[in-house]
């Protein structure tokens, strides 16, 4: 036996890859609504109000402070202790190893993001932000045409190092049957005794999928940040 | 002399504010007509910026109360807590007739000089944004910056900044103009051709609250000139009479200081 | 498999020590793997595999002595010479054999369902009845199972006997892997799963606990070569050793004595069958 075997790490790594919808699935769910949630949260520690910023605080702590499997785990095997929320509406859902890792890495991913949404949001110089009052915006019309548009763009760094982050996150699911790249790894190694070229395998493919990430990502960076490049660069594209 | 025929653009009365116990302006009352362009003076701590953020409500005065074309904000005063405006829709709608130009430009950085110009017209008073287009490219074409419509604002220098700032306020058809110390955050090569673009707008008979250091401005192109200490009104009456004739000793420093 | 090896000679390398001194047969077993070998209450290691190698030495008259070991240092510290041989219900699989030799088994593998008991499966067939998976009765048998089970969720612990059974004879089914049996077991009173396969000594076990109430073994007590056999694990030179263990292992088997042991602690006759 070699100790690197190209064409089992070959075989393998196309096994592995029937895993990735999976794993993208999980990402892709999390990260949408993590985000709808983390605005909600970021909105709160900025609201200037007491009980709702006290609120937010206390979730992000709790949620950043604990480790990601400890949540998965309460999540899946805690709240499956409880027959009354097995005979609730939400059962169908916990039921699902599939919806318990999309909620853990939701709740989260949220937590993260609403502190890296709020430091955007305050990184909007004010002086721009008056300007915006003075001409007679406010409300939401500010928010859309103003803030949400710096912040968004001066978030962007930390928020790409976040979706990493998920998209390895994704992998704790197998702890829970989940079948998704590790998952997968994790069985094809039960079966052969060969961790080596599989678990290679599998860090190669989340390489791959986070290289995309930071390129599409890179590339939206790029287009946001017309005004800070020379004049001449503004106006052709080199992408 | 003025003549009390039309109604004043802003009518200031008893206004005081104060920030925690410091009250940084006493009893305020000013009246600018129609037309008038008043320099504000004083010295930094005096209240002038103060006094002229209460114009457009950016500070919400504690008491007294500010009129822009004889409509009175509304406004919510009380002794234990900070004071407030209560009508969000007659708010903006005062805050587009006198608009502000900023010390520090405040341009919105992630949108060209163009955007910047028709972003509150089409946004906030939903006007053609073909029409605002091409007001927008009349304005920059005539504070002299018209080639820069599609650059953003960190590509333009500190002067082209300010002038595009000017330009942007002039696109909401305002009918009165707030300058903070328009000319504080520039060079000094740079002053000048923002102060042509100001003496301008006075020329064409605008209503304009100049908060300034700028003396030769106050004295050649304002109609009046107001004079602040320690927020109180300390001058107020035609560049002829209080630079030839000033009553407060403190003016008279004011002015030898800022004389050279 | 080479890891180990490499692992070996280096526990070798620097643990040259001789065994024993004196004629005392050094025994080791992990000392948690409930009823098979376990700590009591106060700390003398008991179970099936305990009493076995108790009755073991006085058939081969030697003074043994039973040591505690963890499992992931079981083989290369045997190779190593730090005892002479393993009781720790160690399934015999080609893999193990390129490293140690094994005597011939003295106990099977024996796996079951548990479900819930007013679940469908509830009443498979043959309940409580051995049934070894490589004999002719057993074709009939699964495959009435196979009908039943077919779109059920079937929870296993990954990389064990009871994960190959499904796949090579449950395809069926909807097989979902866990890293614990209390996992699986977790999920099953949860309603998550359909049934489980795992090592019937080790689910009837789990069974008394009180969070188990509603879960009961059903359908067949399996063997056969899929779940494999248990045997002594001993260093390959020793073949001395080997000959004499599997003497004394055939005469337990053939007096009852296995048989009276097993059902002593697992409740259930696990003595190989021929």
């Amino acid at each position: 036996m070699n100790i690197f075997d190209v064409s089992f790490f070959a075989e393998n790594f196309v096994a592995l890859c029937r895993g990735i919808p999976l794993t993208l699935q999980l990402t892709l769910l999390s990260v949408t609504s993590g985000a709808v949630f983390a605005i909600v949260l970021a909105s709160f520690r900025l609201s200037g109000n007491q009980v709702l910023d006290g609120l937010a605080r206390g979730y992000i702590f709790v949620f950043r402070g604990t480790p990601l499997l400890v949540q998965l785990y309460i999540i899946y095997y805690g709240l499956s202790q409880f027959p009354e929320l097995r005979k609730s509406f939400a059962w169908p859902f916990l039921r699902e190893a599939y919806w318990c890792a999309s909620l853990a890495l939701c709740l989260n991913t949220a937590a993260y993001s609403a502190e890296i949404i709020r430091g955007g949001v305050i990184a909007v110089p004010l002086g721009q932000i008056e300007a915006a009052k003075a001409y007679g915006m406010g409300g939401l019309t500010l928010l859309r045409r103003i803030i949400a548009p710096q912040a968004f763009r001066l978030m962007l760094p930390a928020y790409s190092n976040e979706l990493i982050l998920v998209v390895k996150s994704t992998a704790l699911a197998s702890t829970i049957t989940m079948m998704e790249v590790t998952g997968i790894a994790a069985k094809l190694i039960s079966a052969t005794y060969r961790p080596v070229e599989i678990f290679i395998a599998a860090g190669a493919i989340y390489l791959l999928l986070n290289f995309s990430i930071t390129r599409l990502l890179r590339l939206l960076e790029y287009r946001l940040s017309r005004d800070r490049r020379p004049h001449q660069a503004a106006t052709g594209e080199h992408a | 002399m003025t003549i009390q025929t039309c109604i004043p653009a802003v009518e200031i009365a008893r206004l005081e504010k104060s920030y925690g116990s410091l009250k940084v302006l006493h009893d305020i009352s000013l009246k600018a007509e129609q037309g008038e362009v008043i320099s504000i003076l004083g010295a930094s701590g005096s209240g002038k910026s103060t006094l002229l953020r209460c114009v457009n409500m950016l500070e919400v005065p504690n008491a007294g109360s500010v009129s822009i074309f004889g409509e009175e904000y509304k406004l919510e005063q009380r002794v234990d807590q900070a004071a407030r405006v209560t009508d969000r829709h007659q708010l903006q709608r005062l805050r587009s007739q006198a608009t502000m130009v900023f010390q520090s430009f405040n341009l919105w950085s992630h949108l060209t000089i163009l955007e910047n110009l028709i972003e509150a017209p089409v946004h906030v008073q939903h006007r053609n944004r073909k029409v605002c287009i091409a007001e927008a490219e009349a304005l920059l074409e005539r504070v002299g910056i018209a080639d820069k419509r599609n650059a953003y604002p960190s590509h333009l220098s500190g002067g082209q900044q300010q002038r595009a700032a000017i330009a942007r306020a002039l696109a909401m058809h305002p009918r009165i103009m707030l300058f903070d110390e328009p000319t504080s955050a520039l060079d000094p090569e740079l002053v000048a051709e923002v102060l042509k673009v100001m003496k301008d707008l006075a020329a064409e008979g605008r209503t304009m609250l100049v908060v300034t250091h700028e003396m030769s401005f106050a004295r050649n192109v304002s109609s009046r000139v107001v004079f602040l200490h320690k927020g109180y009104i300390e001058e107020d009456g035609t560049p002829a009479e209080v630079f030839s004739h000033p009553r407060s000793e403190r003016f008279r420093q004011f002015i030898s200081k800022h004389a050279h | 498999m080479k890891l180990t090896l490499i692992l070996s000679a280096a526990v070798l390398a620097v643990s040259l020590q001789p065994a024993n001194a004196a004629d005392k047969l050094r025994i080791a077993t992990e000392g948690a793997y409930a009823p098979w070998n376990f700590s009591g209450p106060n700390g003398t290691l008991e179970g099936f595999e305990i009493d076995l190698a108790n009755d073991l030495c006085k058939r081969m008259n030697k003074e043994c002595e039973i040591v505690a070991q963890n499992w992931d240092g079981i083989i290369p510290s045997l190779t190593a010479g730090k005892y002479d041989a393993i009781m720790a219900g160690m399934s015999i699989t080609p893999k193990r054999e390129e490293v140690i030799a094994f005597s011939k088994p003295y106990a099977a593998a024996i796996n079951s369902f548990a479900v819930l008991g007013d679940g469908d499966l509830a009443n498979l067939p043959m309940a409580g009845k051995p049934l070894s998976v490589d004999s002719e009765a057993a074709k009939p048998v699964l495959e009435q199972i196979v009908k039943l089970i077919e779109g059920k969720a079937v929870g296993v612990q990954g990389s064990t006997t009871a994960s190959s059974f499904v796949e090579q004879y449950l395809k069926g089914a909807d097989a979902r892997e866990y890293k614990t049996t209390e996992e699986h077991n977790l999920d099953l009173v949860a309603g998550r799963l359909d049934a489980v396969v795992a090592n019937a000594t080790v689910l009837s076990a789990a069974l008394e606990k009180e969070d188990m109430a509603g879960v009961k073994l059903s359908g067949p007590l399996f063997s056969g070569k899929v779940f494999g056999m248990i045997g002594i694990g001993l260093r390959k030179e020793d073949t001395a050793l080997k000959a004499d263990f599997d003497k004394a292992i055939e005469a337990a088997r053939t007096d009852g004595t296995i048989k009276t042991l097993s059902e002593k602690w697992f409740r259930l006759d696990v003595s190989p069958q021929d």
